[in-house]
This record gives C-alpha cells, sequence and structure tokens, in this order.
C-alpha cells in the first residue's frame, strides 16, 4: 500500500470523531495522530511533519481558521495538504478557508467514510 | 285881369266892367270859382257852371231853394242863421267882406273844404249875397303835405338818436341835432360853423373835399369814420350821406355812433366764429326741417346720416315735438361704428330748435366699461364669496355691497351702521373686533379674522379695510372687504388637527426622524427625539450636522450618489449603519423618501437588536445544525465500519438492521440539512453565485451524481437538448440543487420495474426550460395545489417506500424563484409527471447572501 509512511493528523474536539476516523485510516494503511483543539493540533503538527490535516472548524482554545492561518504562515508547515472537516455549511467559513489557501472544504454530512478515504488518497495522489 | 283894354278917357272911374257888363256875364260863366247869388232869405238867384261841378247840383237844381239847405253842413247853420237877420236889415254880417275858410257840402253828400268870400249888394231896395267859393281841397292837402313832411323831418331830426348835420357843399356846418352835440361833446354854437375835417380825426380838408365830391357823384354815401370828440376820445361813427343839388348843393348827414356797435360787432363775430370752432355739429333746423345755420362739423354728420338713410323724415317728428313741449329732446344714434348724441334744443318763442351733436362713442364705451366692471364687480364679490362696504362719513353710514349682506345674513338693502355691524360680531370677538377697528381710525393696517353669527350658525370671516385720511390725518373715508372663510378655516384646522397628528407620531415614534436638505450633504432641517437618543446627540447638535457626518457604512462619495438614487427612484429602503457621538456604530434601517421641494424625509429604525437577533437565530440555526448533524455523523460512519465487517462477520438480519439504521440517520443528515437550508431561504440570506455554464454539461454531471446517489442504475434516463447552447451566467451549485432534487424525485417516484426519465433543455425566445418528465406515480389532482408547501407530501407518495422531507420541492421553488427563475409541473395519477423550470436566457439573479452549500 502506497499510503505508508503517509502521515495524517485529525484535528477535531469530538473524541468519537477521531476515534472511527483513525481506525478507518489506519486500516487503509495511513499513520494517524489526533489532536482535540488547535493548540495541541500545532504542537502535533510542528513535531510529526504529516502529510494531510483533516481540520474541524468548531473548537475550543484555537479553531480551525485560526489554526489553518497558522499553518499556512510557517515556512515549515505551509505546503501540508490541509482539508476541513466540519459540519459548518456557512459561506463565510467557506471562503475564509480557500483565502486562507485551505486546499479543499468538505462537510461531513456528505460524506461517507469510504467517500473520505478515496477524497483522501485523492489529494495525496496515492 | 288885364287891363289892356282900358280906355283911359271914357270913363276909368268906371273901369271896364262899368262900361261894358256884358263882359261879368262871360266872367261870372267862365269863372274857376262858384258864384252863387241869393236873396235875404238864401235863395239862391243864380249860379255858374263852376258852383255846378263843385257842389254837383245843377242850375236848374238849386234856383229858388235856399242854398243853407243844399251846401251848408249842419255846423255852420247856426251862425248862419244869427246873421243872417242882421244881414237882411243892414247888409252888413260877420262874414261880409271877408274871405274865411269854411266846410260845405256837395251833393253826394261829401263835405269839403272852400274859401268863401261873402259880399252883399242891394237890388230892388233888398239886400242880396253873393258868396265866391274856391275848392281849395286839393290846396289844403298840399299845405298840410307839406307842413306835414317838413314838421315830420324836424321832429325826426331832433330826436334822433344819431346825429344829423345839414353841411354845406363845402363842407361847413350849417345845422346840427342835439344828439350830435351828444355824441361829440360840442354844443351846438360850437359846432356851427365847423368844417368836417375839424371833426374828422382822419382826413384833412382835402381828403374831405375828395369824399363830398364822391357823394356828390353818387347823390349817397355811406360809410365809416373816426370823430373826435371835444374830450380828445375818438369815436367810431357811421356817415350817411346825401346829397341835395336842389338845395344849394348842400348834403344832410347822418352820423351815427357806432363805438359800441363796432365792439359788440367784434365780439359778435368772434362769437359768430364759436359753432365755427365747434368740432362738434352745430345746426339749426327749423319745425318744417329747413336747416337755417349748420357749422363747418356739419357737413361730416350730414353726409353720413344721408349714408344711413336718416334724412329729413326721421327728424321732424321729434323737432315737432321737442318745440310743442318746449322740452330738449335726445337721440342717440349709431353711424358705422361710431356713437352720435343729438340733443335738439327748442328755441323759445320761435319755430327753429338747435341741435348740437356729440361724439358719445368713447363716452359711451366708457360707460358700458364701468357698467361692465360694476357687474364684474359684483359677479367677482359673488363668486369670489367677497363683500365690499363703503363708509360714508357724513351719514356714519356703511353702504354695502350685495354680497357683503349676503355674507351677514342681513337682508339686501337694510341700512347699516357700525353698532349694528358689530351686533353681527361674536360677542366672545366683539372687544377684538372693536379694539381693531379703533386702532384703524388711527391708521393702523386693519386686517382681522372674527367669528360672526349668522341665522344662528357660526361663521369665520376674514375683513380688510382701507380707510382714507386727510392731511390732518382725518378720516374721510373708508373701503373695506369682508370674506367668509368659515370653510377655509375648517380646512384649516382639520390640516393643523392634522398636522398636529402626524407632529405628534413622528414625536411620539420609537424610530428616528429626519428632514434633510438634498444639497449640502444632506443637511439636516429637522430631526425627532427618537433620533436624538439612538445617536447621542442632542438636538441642536444633530442641526448643524449633515446625513454624510452621521453615515457610518457608506462613504459621503456613495452616500451623495445613493442619494441620487433616492431622488430618480423617489423612495429607497435599506440598510446601514450610523456612528453614535461617542464614537460607536450602531445597524440601521432607513426607509428614504424624496419629497418635491428638494427635502428628504428619513425614517430610521434602530434594527441593532434585530440584527442581534437574526445574528442569534442565524448563529443558532447554524450550530444547532452543526449540533445536529455531529452525532448523525458518527452515527453513520460508525455504522459504516460496522458494515465494513472489519469489526465482524454480521448475520443477515443485523446487516438488515444497521442498514435501516444508517438510511434514518442519513435521512436526518438530510433532514437538517434541508432545515437549515429552509431557515436561509426563508430568511432572504441565500446568496446567488453566478458563473457562466453550459447546460448540457451541467445536467450531465447532475444526472450522473444523482444517479450515483441513490443507486438507480437500473433507471434510464434520458437527456435531449439542442445542438449548441451558449453559456449562460447560473449558480451552479443552486441549479445542480434544484435539477438534482427533480432528478431524484423523477426516479424515486418512478415505476420500480421501469424506470424511465426524460430530461430536456430547450430554448424559447426569452428563456429556457428544462424539463423532468417521468412515467411514475404522477401527483393526485387533490394534492397538486399543495406541492410546493413545506412538508407535504402527497399522500401516495407517503405509501411510497422513499423516504422525503416534504422539504425538497419548496426549497427547491424558493432558490428558483430567488434566482429569477419559475417552477411548475404536469402531472396525472399513475402516468407521471413532468416538472418545468425555466431560466431566462440572461441568467440567474445575483444575490448577496450565505451561500447554501448542499447536497
Amino acid at each position: 500500500m502506497k499510503a505508508r509512511n503517509k502521515k495524517i493528523i485529525i484535528v477535531d474536539d469530538d473524541l468519537s470523531v477521531q476515534k472511527i476516523l483513525t481506525e478507518k485510516l489506519k486500516c487503509e494503511g495511513f499513520e494517524c495522530f489526533g489532536a482535540c483543539d488547535g493548540k495541541e493540533a500545532l504542537k502535533i503538527i510542528r513535531k510529526e511533519k504529516p502529510d494531510l490535516i483533516l481540520l474541524d472548524i468548531v473548537m475550543p482554545r484555537l479553531d480551525g481558521i485560526s489554526v489553518l492561518k497558522i499553518i499556512k504562515k510557517n515556512k515549515d508547515t505551509r505546503k501540508i495538504i490541509i482539508l476541513v472537516l466540519t459540519n459548518l455549511s456557512s459561506s463565510h467559513t467557506l471562503e475564509e478557508s480557500l483565502k486562507a489557501g485551505v486546499t479543499d472544504y468538505l462537510i461531513k454530512a456528505d460524506y461517507t467514510l469510504d467517500d473520505l478515504v478515496r477524497k483522501i488518497k485523492e489529494k495525496l495522489h496515492c | 285881369m288885364p287891363t289892356s283894354a282900358l280906355n283911359k278917357k271914357e270913363g276909368s272911374a268906371r273901369g271896364l266892367l262899368g262900361r261894358r257888363p256884358d263882359v261879368c256875364l262871360d266872367i261870372f260863366r267862365s269863372s274857376r270859382d262858384a258864384v252863387i247869388l241869393a236873396d235875404g232869405q238864401g235863395r239862391v238867384l243864380d249860379w255858374n257852371k263852376a258852383a255846378e261841378k263843385i257842389f254837383g247840383y245843377k242850375k236848374t237844381e238849386v234856383l229858388g231853394k235856399k242854398f243853407h239847405n243844399l251846401i251848408m253842413p249842419g255846423k255852420h247853420k247856426a251862425d248862419y242863421f244869427k246873421g243872417m237877420e242882421e244881414f237882411r236889415k243892414t247888409g252888413k254880417g260877420k262874414f261880409i267882406g271877408k274871405v274865411y275858410e269854411v266846410v260845405a257840402l256837395r251833393k253826394s253828400g261829401e263835405k269839403f273844404i272852400v274859401e268863401l268870400a261873402l259880399s252883399a249888394f242891394k237890388m230892388d231896395g233888398e239886400w242880396h249875397s253873393m258868396g265866391i267859393v274856391r275848392d281849395i281841397t286839393e290846396r289844403i292837402k298840399r299845405e298840410k303835405e307839406g307842413l306835414f313832411e317838413k314838421e315830420k323831418y324836424e321832429q325826426i331830426i331832433r330826436n334822433a338818436v344819431d346825429g344829423f348835420w345839414l353841411v354845406s357843399a363845402a363842407g361847413f356846418l350849417l345845422d346840427v341835432n342835439d344828439a350830435y352835440c351828444k355824441i361829440s361833446g360840442y354844443s351846438r354854437k360850437e359846432l356851427m360853423g365847423m368844417h368836417i375835417s375839424d371833426l374828422d380825426i382822419e382826413d384833412g380838408p382835402a381828403a374831405i373835399k375828395k369824399q363830398i365830391k364822391e357823394i356828390k357823384k353818387h347823390g349817397h354815401l355811406r360809410f365809416e369814420k373816426r370823430h373826435k370828440r371835444k374830450d380828445g376820445r375818438v369815436i367810431d361813427v357811421e356817415i350817411s350821406a346825401t346829397h341835395l343839388p336842389a338845395d344849394k348843393g348842400r348834403f344832410y348827414t347822418f352820423i351815427r355812433n357806432i363805438t359800441e356797435i363796432k365792439e359788440f360787432r367784434e365780439k359778435l363775430k368772434n362769437a359768430a366764429k364759436f359753432p365755427e370752432e365747434n368740432p362738434d355739429p352745430v345746426i339749426r333746423v327749423k319745425k318744417d326741417g329747413e336747416i337755417i345755420y349748420s357749422n363747418r362739423a356739419s357737413a361730416r354728420i350730414f353726409s353720413q346720416l344721408k349714408k344711413e338713410n336718416k334724412g329729413k323724415a326721421y327728424w321732424l317728428k321729434t323737432i315737432k315735438d321737442s318745440l310743442k313741449d318746449g322740452e330738449i329732446k335726445t337721440k342717440d344714434i349709431e353711424i358705422g361704428d361710431r356713437i352720435y348724441s343729438f340733443k335738439i334744443v327748442p328755441v323759445k318763442r320761435t319755430d327753429y330748435v338747435n341741435v348740437y351733436c356729440r361724439d358719445i362713442t368713447e363716452e359711451r364705451k366708457t360707460e358700458e366699461l364701468f357698467l361692465q366692471t360694476k357687474e364684474d364687480l359684483r359677479r367677482a364679490q359673488a363668486v369670489g364669496n367677497i363683500g365690499s362696504w363703503r363708509l360714508g362719513l357724513e351719514s356714519g353710514r356703511l353702504l354695502w355691497s350685495d354680497e357683503n349682506y349676503s355674507i351677514f345674513g342681513v337682508p339686501k338693502g337694510t341700512p347699516m351702521t357700525y353698532g349694528k355691524f358689530l351686533e353681527i360680531v361674536h360677542p366672545e370677538d366683539r372687544e377684538f373686533v372693536n379694539r381693531e377697528w379703533q386702532e384703524a381710525l388711527k391708521g393702523k393696517p386693519y386686517n382681522i379674522e372674527h367669528r360672526i353669527v349668522k341665522k344662528d350658525k357660526v361663521r369665520w370671516v376674514r375683513e380688510r379695510a382701507e380707510l382714507e385720511f386727510d392731511d390732518r390725518g382725518r378720516l374721510t373715508g373708508g373701503f373695506g372687504t369682508t370674506q367668509d372663510i368659515t370653510e377655509e378655516k375648517k380646512i384649516e384646522e382639520e390640516r393643523l388637527a392634522q398636522k398636529a397628528r402626524y407632529e405628534a407620531i413622528i414625536r411620539t415614534s420609537i424610530d428616528g426622524f429626519w428632514i434633510a436638505d438634498v444639497e449640502r450633504d444632506g443637511f439636516l432641517l429637522d430631526v425627532n427625539d427618537a433620533y436624538c437618543k439612538m445617536s447621542g446627540y442632542s438636538r441642536e447638535e444633530l442641526l448643524r450636522m449633515k446625513i454624510v457626518d452621521l453615515e457610518a457604512r457608506e462613504t459621503p462619495e456613495e452616500a451623495r450618489r445613493h442619494f441620487k438614487k433616492i431622488i430618480v427612484q423617489g423612495s429607497d429602503r435599506f440598510e446601514s449603519q450610523h456612528k453614535r457621538k461617542d464614537g460607536s456604530v450602531f445597524d440601521v434601517e432607513i426607509s428614504a423618501s424624496y419629497l418635491e421641494g428638494g427635502e428628504f424625509s428619513v425614517i430610521i429604525r434602530d434594527v441593532t437588536e434585530r440584527k442581534e437577533l437574526d445574528r442569534s437565530r442565524r448563529e443558532f440555526v447554524s450550530i444547532a445544525s452543526h449540533q445536529l448533524q455531529t452525532p448523525l455523523t458518527i452515527i453513520r460512519w460508525y455504522i459504516e465500519r460496522l458494515q465494513d465487517e472489519k469489526l465482524g462477520k454480521l448475520t443477515n438480519e443485523q446487516k438488515e438492521y444497521l442498514a435501516e439504521v444508517r438510511q434514518s440517520a442519513t435521512d436526518m443528515t438530510k433532514l437538517v440539512s434541508d432545515l437549515l437550508n429552509v431557515s436561509r431561504v426563508e430568511n432572504g440570506r441565500l446568496k446567488i453565485e453566478l458563473e457562466p455554464a453550459n447546460f448540457k454539461d451541467l445536467i450531465k454531471e447532475i444526472v450522473e451524481h444523482q444517479k450515483k446517489r441513490v443507486k438507480a442504475d437500473k433507471c434510464k434516463i434520458n437527456i435531449e437538448a439542442p445542438g449548441s447552447l451558449p453559456d449562460v451566467p447560473v449558480d451552479k451549485s443552486l441549479l445542480s440543487q434544484a435539477i438534482g432534487n427533480l432528478i431524484i424525485n423523477a426516479i424515486n417516484y418512478s415505476k420500480p420495474d421501469d424506470c424511465r426519465v426524460g430530461v430536456k433543455i430547450r430554448k424559447k425566445s426569452q428563456k429556457y426550460i428544462i424539463s423532468v418528465q417521468d412515467n411514475g406515480i404522477g401527483i393526485p389532482k387533490t394534492s397538486q395545489n399543495r406541492i410546493f408547501e413545506k412538508f407535504f407530501r402527497a399522500y401516495n407518495a407517503q405509501r411510497k417506500k422513499t423516504r422525503g422531507t416534504g422539504l425538497g420541492l419548496f426549497i427547491t421553488k424558493k432558490i428558483l424563484e430567488a434566482a429569477g427563475c419559475d417552477i411548475w409541473f404536469e402531472s396525472e395519477e399513475n402516468r407521471g409527471t413532468t416538472f418545468y423550470v425555466s431560466i431566462p436566457l440572461k441568467g440567474m439573479k445575483q444575490k448577496k447572501g450565505e451561500k447554501q452549500i448542499g447536497t
């Protein structure tokens, strides 16, 4: 599996979400890390240097958009593929994310697990 | 008697008749005078031929008869008889031997004067008489005449008013009368012997001589001269000189002092010019129509009258009547375009009239104009309900026009005084009115409104007056107008009441209110308390500010452009933000109107709270949907994982159960998503973003996507579209959702074993039409009118296993309508349904909002 060695960070304050996603992705051969809020996310990102980030928006301490902006500002982390994964369907958030340089904006409600995996593989070219 | 036959020798003492008595008889017979011989009794003894001629009796008739019975008139008889006695005795008598004049009687009875010479002679011893009678009638007559003439003339001359001269052939005054003495001032003595040239101031003796020659030549001459009076005064005289060749070439001259007359004549000449100078015709006409006199100006009138055929006959009656009545008659006649007034004036004690003619066209016009003006004034007053009055000072009476009486409800013509007027004034206003009037009498302008009581009703009147004063400030008169303004007042009161109402509304309104100047960046002309409260500024402060100072969202330039837009549209409603005094900003909803006259009327509603509410609601919906979606997502994903059987194999039943749970979760997810969209669409927060899209490609994409979603591989979806279609600006995701929804419905409600869906794209003149057709269960007629309602599902759809939320069509319709498109359908139960969507040729309508990102 080409997915080996691809690191994905799942940023979501809902542990259940983290759990199921990690489980599914691990099964697909990805290496997964989880973060519950923005600050934690940044720490892990700096440490693990992932290939892709699944980023929720509504989070305590530091929200997704801010994280996104910070990641994109840092030249070390700028190139990481970021997929916003949220149930927030506001166009305002979408615009901001796109402005901040997000790779894609996914609404949880629209995706099955398989859809997600396909999307991730597509973005990682594997 | 000739004495040639005398013989001196032969009895010259006896004379001829003594010697030849036969000659006596001849003389007796041939004498022209009557010779009568009579006896002492008076009996005629002889009677000659002359007697026959003179008295008319033949000799035979008178012989032997007493002559005093024949030829003596009664008058003389008494004297005769008296003398007779004496005569018979003595032969002497009073009348014997004398010649005297007596009156005699002819046979015809005519009395005439005779000269009688009576003598007596004795014959046969008795005394006899002989009378020689001469008829001196002619002589008497002549003498009388001569005497008469002379006397006459003497009297005339003596009593003449005119002066009289008897002038010698050389020009010397021989005799003058008293009148000339009076005229000249000289006495008779002084004048006698004067020469004409002494009195004539112009002519000297030589000239007089010449003049005398002239008079001689013509026999009679009349001329005017100037004479000098004794006192030196010069007088004008008229001379009438007659030459008397028989009377030693003398002249008799009458001199008339014509000084006064001359003056008078001058005056008269001038006076006579008078009618000629009159530009109007002056004519004197006799009773029978004959024109005695007409001045120069009459000629014009005559010619015109002739043209109008108003000749003599037309005038005669009037003239006759005028003379008869002794009254002036007037006739006004139109001649051409002028009007003439003829005044026929009878002249007393004559048979003629004077006719004076005057062109009264202008007068008439003025009169008519005056009457017209008067009538217009009356009408104007009636129409305008304005009455007028005049103050006549002498009487203290108020002279009212008809309309004035009408306004006050007083019978026309009632004599009015100030006191009476006051009685009509409303009791409460009397003091005011009287005060104003007293002030007016002192010169203050009088312009008041007050009430009156007219026939028990209260009316309002407006009074204006102009009082007239002389130089010393004393009142000489006045003129005023009255207008019933009751209606006006009512309207005014109504208007004021309404104004008060609106002012109250604005004053007590919770919303802010402005009146602003269109110019000067919206300079505030008026604001209400509510806005002061909203903005934190005081009224005084605000009235020094402009709209651009308060507008926080638009720049001054944008604001100015917005003003223009409001002027053009007439009004606008929009949201904005304003700056408070403390610098904070608050949300407002503006409703602005442009008022004729260059002002904006603006209502400002502070929508901070509402916006907050909106935001809260939006947030709530967002958060709610977000919060709802999260657990749903987890349910789905965990079940998916279970279904993967990576956590353990499943029995068929377990798989079934899991499928049910997953489906419900999916349904709920859709419902929550739909609810969010409904919320957005209902609150107008739907964003419509356009980009050019190719319908064909788009539809294909949608079809593919939907097919996959509902896993309807068995379904045959056919797409029909014209060869080439231009790219149309649409919101792709919205259109996808709309058409997608229709396709899903078509698939879901199709016959399960024969699923056929037809999608057609057509280009019409004004729009594109996309239709989605199925051959499914159709929409029952009873449900058709509710198909677009929220949560509505037709009963036959509900029966089907498909789980619809009932929101799909509602959302679809709302979205499409917001984008300027239309949706409708045709359906028959159990046959199929076709939904149509029309999109304008120029594409969807762009709209600001929050984009709905949906499935």
